[in-house]
């Protein structure tokens, strides 16, 4: 068929556009000289070795991991129980929950951190400069992904049936949020963490705006990184894309047990 | 010359043949169900003679003309109904209508006056602006049908269009449907998997089973005389039988027989009932109950359960569970379907 | 019977939920967060926009409409995310109508790597990009030497204009390609044929058909792909860290550069700023209710 090919060679074309940068980078990240041929000369790991033996580096990816973290569960704390008692008991509610996910949008990292500093530089919240502000604006700026993706899991095991049958069968409240709901949403929870490990590595503004060399995030490290040792700098950029790359693999798995779950029951 | 010659016609996909040297004529005007299971290969088959699928051997002729996979349809003039309708969503019922007419260069104000007299005559006027999405499931399926319909097609191809709506709507879309095929004297070939609606609408019904014809003919052939076990079973609760519980002189044959050609009589009225013109057999009642105007009993024979048919109104009340009984198959109502193994 | 029965027990148990007594307290923690690092940050920067030294009122606007400066920062942002938008939705609309030749599961399978990319932006895209095609980049030297061309002679500078606009269009075509591929895909192979079967070309059915239904959609994600670019700032400022030229950078040099602080003015910019992103978020939601969720 002559357009299936023609389809065939676009979208191989777009791959390609997708595809190059990132197989260069990590081509270029194992190379020990390259420059005026098509492929490396020579292949070497030293880059990796340098990077991972630099105490830097590890602080760096500490204060992203602390930072992500600890935004991530207070996230998961904060929303999950309200979203699900929005759904059961006050349908209401839910309304607030999408203003609340919507409005991230119309402020995107740049405008949320100049409000953030002028308004915790001053008065009684002295917190700007502090990983506090940085786990409060990463709070909003996941807030879109976690609501999105625990709506959806809350969605697709239909809480409100299964907790009127729970109720019925005289479990009490808490109990079936902790013992029948929460099992059956883990998964999605663990989606939504994921996306969100994946936006929070890869944040640089509300970093770079809010607390700055404070609390040198993985981000500004690369950031200074790449105007003092551009090949570290590009072995830590392999590394971050190899990072994501696993992580989407675990949620298209994750993904696909769920599938094969629904399938048997 | 038929109108429809489909000749050696096969099929397979992923190395599994889907459809078996199918060879089947269909004249000018007649109606002919393509009747069977899921997955025998009815759709397959009807994407075929519409040039949608390529077939892997065989040919198929349209009014004389071989019909191509890929080639353009605008000479043909094979009018389809989908199974999902395929309505284009982004235009209105008139609109849907109107659009094989405009691609024919037909001139706007006859293109008005022959969608409005399709539409009147599905009962759908008035419907005009509506987008898909603002009719119910009925209406949409007489767009599709209207749409198929408008450009007087040579060949209509219907691929279970009434399977979405519900029975009521379906009932009077198929005396619909065969009114308006009798009348435009189209050439129809239908597609379904309910042997009701095969044996209401049809000249003739050809039955399907994994790509392979298993019989075809007049509806009531079909049902009196099944030409096999499968056809037997698929077009309803047929009994079959070895031929040695009827004493039969080939003993390796085996029978069928409709539950309403057998007649159930206490075990006293022998008597009365001889009759050369029935085999008789003797079994336990196990079971009565009641299938709208007839009720059925569940006789066991042998240790093989029979069902018998009888009209509402029917003595049941003179019987009681595990009684011993009487039945008498009709000898002319008897299938022969061949040897058992 | 039955059935009716359990169904009755279980709307009355429904009723029941609905007095939900002290279950409103887990709300308490969420407000407060929301309020303190969502919603007051907002209202704060309204505030701050019309809160000057001499007291309230809008000379911080003013001085944008009047200042050259300011006013280029902003149509170059309009401009650069306009044409990012268009040309990211194009080439993500061929790739999601493309993907239609595939099989299911090839289909699953590239967009999933589709998705992955979308991860790419930023500081580490901008410095992807720095190696390949800055002044000494691989392909800027491989050009030169093998093609003999010469990039940078010919008028190309990732760190101009043009570098800004290849950046971004890279990080927005995976997203067109998300967002379009559900309008694509309910083009579904049933009515195509049915066209064919009336005599249609493909010409005339993308014409008459295809492309209407697809446009809304096209409209919606070119909404947000261009809020997307808009609010974009790491990749420009890793790519060109001393040009001010973009209003996000401009916004944030405001509030944080050493040389002109002056948060009244950056907070009436990031109003300003505002105002074109929630206005097209508002077409888009005003899309999607239209068009029954095809906006997304
Ligand atoms: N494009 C395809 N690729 C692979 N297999 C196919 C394809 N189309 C049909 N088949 C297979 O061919 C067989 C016949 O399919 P077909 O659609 O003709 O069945 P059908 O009789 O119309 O069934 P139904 O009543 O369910 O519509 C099925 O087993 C189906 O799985
Ligand atoms: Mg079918």
């Amino acid at each position: 068929m002559k357009k299936g090919i023609l389809a065939k060679v676009t979208l191989a074309l777009i791959f390609a556009y997708l595809f190059f940068p990132i197989v260069a980078t990590i081509l270029f990240s194992v190379a020990t000289r390259w420059s005026t041929t098509i492929l490396p000369e020579g292949y070497t790991l030293s880059y990796y070795q340098q990077l991972f033996a630099s105490s830097e580096f590890m602080h760096a990816l500490l204060r992203t991991v602390y930072a992500s973290f600890a935004t991530i569960i207070l996230s998961i704390l904060l929303i999950v129980p309200s979203l699900y008692l929005a759904i059961v008991y006050y349908p209401r509610l839910e309304k607030l929950f999408e203003i609340l996910s919507i409005l991230p949008f119309a402020m995107p990292g740049v405008i949320l951190a100049i409000g953030m500093i002028q308004m915790y530089s001053r008065g009684p919240l002295r917190i700007a400069n502090t990983p506090w502000i940085l786990i409060g604006s990463y709070f909003v700026l996941i807030l879109p992904f976690m609501y999105q993706a625990i709506k959806n899991s809350f969605r697709t095991i239909n809480v409100k049936t299964l907790t009127e049958a729970a109720l019925m069968l005289g479990c009490g409240k808490l109990e079936t949020f902790i013992k029948v709901i929460f099992p059956n949403v883990l998964r999605g929870v663990i989606s939504a963490a994921l996306i969100s490990v994946s936006v929070l590595f890869g944040e640089f503004v509300l970093a770079n705006l809010l607390v700055g060399d404070n609390y040198e995030t993985i981000q500004i490290y690369l950031y200074k990184l790449q105007k003092v040792d551009g090949h570290l700098a590009n072995a830590l950029v392999a590394a971050y894309f190899l990072v994501i790359l696993f992580m989407s693999l675990l949620l298209i798995w994750l993904a696909f047990r769920t599938r094969k779950h629904k399938t048997i029951v | 010359m038929s109108h429809v010659q489909i000749l050696d016609v096969e099929k397979s996909f992923q190395g599994r043949q889907v459809l078996k040297r199918i060879n089947l004529q269909v004249e000018k005007g007649e109606f002919v169900t393509l009747l069977g299971p899921s997955g025998c290969g009815k759709t397959t088959l009807l994407r075929i003679i519409a040039g949608l699928e390529r077939s892997d051997g065989g040919k198929v002729f349209v009014g004389g003309k071989e019909i191509i996979e890929g080639l353009k349809k605008k000479a043909q003039n094979i009018g389809m109904v989908f199974q999902s309708y395929a309505l284009f969503p982004n235009l209105t019922a008139y609109e849907n209508i109107a659009f094989g007419l405009k691609i024919n260069k037909i001139s706007p104000p006859q293109i008005r006056q022959q969608v409005e007299e399709i539409m009147a005559i599905l009962s759908i006027a008035g419907k005009e602006k509506n987008y898909p999405h603002q009719m119910s499931g009925g209406q949409q399926q007489r767009v599709a049908l209207a749409r198929a319909l408008v450009t007087k097609p040579d060949l209509l191809l219907l691929d279970e269009p009434l399977s979405a709506v519900d029975a009521k709507v379906r009932e009077s879309a198929r005396s619909l449907i065969r009114d308006i095929q009798q009348k435009m004297g189209i050439t129809t070939i239908f597609v379904t998997h309910d042997q009701l609606e095969a044996l209401v609408m049809s000249d003739r019904i050809v039955i399907l089973d994994s790509g392979e014809i298993m019989q075809q003919g007049k509806p009531e052939e079909i049902y009196n005389k099944p030409a096999n076990r499968f056809v037997a079973n698929f077009i309803g609760s047929y009994n079959f039988l070895p031929g040695s519980l009827l004493g039969l002189p080939n003993k390796n044959v085996e029978v069928c027989i409709r539950p309403e050609h057998i007649k159930l009589v206490k075990l006293d009225s022998l008597a009365q009932e001889e009759d050369a013109s029935a085999h008789q057999l003797q079994g336990t009642l196990t079971n009565l109950y009641i299938l709208g105007n007839t009720i059925r009993a569940e006789v066991s024979v042998q240790g093989k359960t029979l069902l018998v048919d009888r009209l509402n109104g029917f003595q049941a009340s003179n019987f009681v569970l595990q009684e011993e009984v009487r039945l008498l198959l009709k000898k002319d109502a008897l299938n022969t379907l061949g040897i058992t193994s | 019977m039955q059935t009716n029965l359990s169904t009755n027990k279980v709307t009355h148990w429904g009723k029941e939920l609905r007095r939900g007594g002290v279950l409103w307290i887990p709300f308490i923690p969420l407000l407060v967060f929301a309020l303190a690092f969502e919603i007051l940050p907002m209202g704060y920067i309204i505030y701050s926009s019309v809160h000057t030294s001499k007291g309230f009122g809008l000379e911080a606007y003013a001085q944008i409409i009047n200042s050259k400066y300011y006013l280029i920062s902003l149509r170059n942002s309009l401009l650069v995310s306009i044409a990012v938008g268009i040309i990211g939705l194009l080439i993500g609309t061929i790739g999601a109508l493309a993907l239609r030749s595939l099989s299911d599961a090839w289909r699953e399978k590239l967009l999933t790597l589709v998705n992955m990319t979308s991860n790419f932006s930023g500081v580490p895209l901008a410095f992807a990009y720095i190696v390949l095609l800055g002044v000494n980049g691989l392909v800027t030297v491989l050009a030169k030497e093998k093609l003999g061309l010469d990039l940078y002679g010919a008028g190309f500078n990732l760190f101009s204009w043009t570098g800004i606009v290849l950046v971004y269009i890279y990080f927005t075509v995976p997203l067109a390609f998300m967002l379009m591929y559900p309008a694509v895909y309910a083009i579904k192979q049933d009515i195509i044929e049915a066209a064919q079967i009336m005599g249609a070309s493909r010409a005339y059915f993308w014409r008459r058909v295809g492309l209407p239904i697809l446009l809304p959609a096209m409209l919606g994600s070119f909404t947000l792909l261009f809020a997307n670019a808009l609010g974009a700032y790491a990749t420009a400022y890793a790519l060109t860290s001393s040009n001010n030229s973009l209003v996000s950078i401009t916004i944030a040099n405001l509030v944080t550069g050493d040389i002109f602080p002056d948060p009244t003015l950056a907070s009436a910019l990031a109003v300003v700023m505002a105002c074109f992103l929630s206005l097209s978020i508002a077409i888009n939601a005003r899309l999607k209710k239209s068009s029954g969720g095809m906006g997304l």
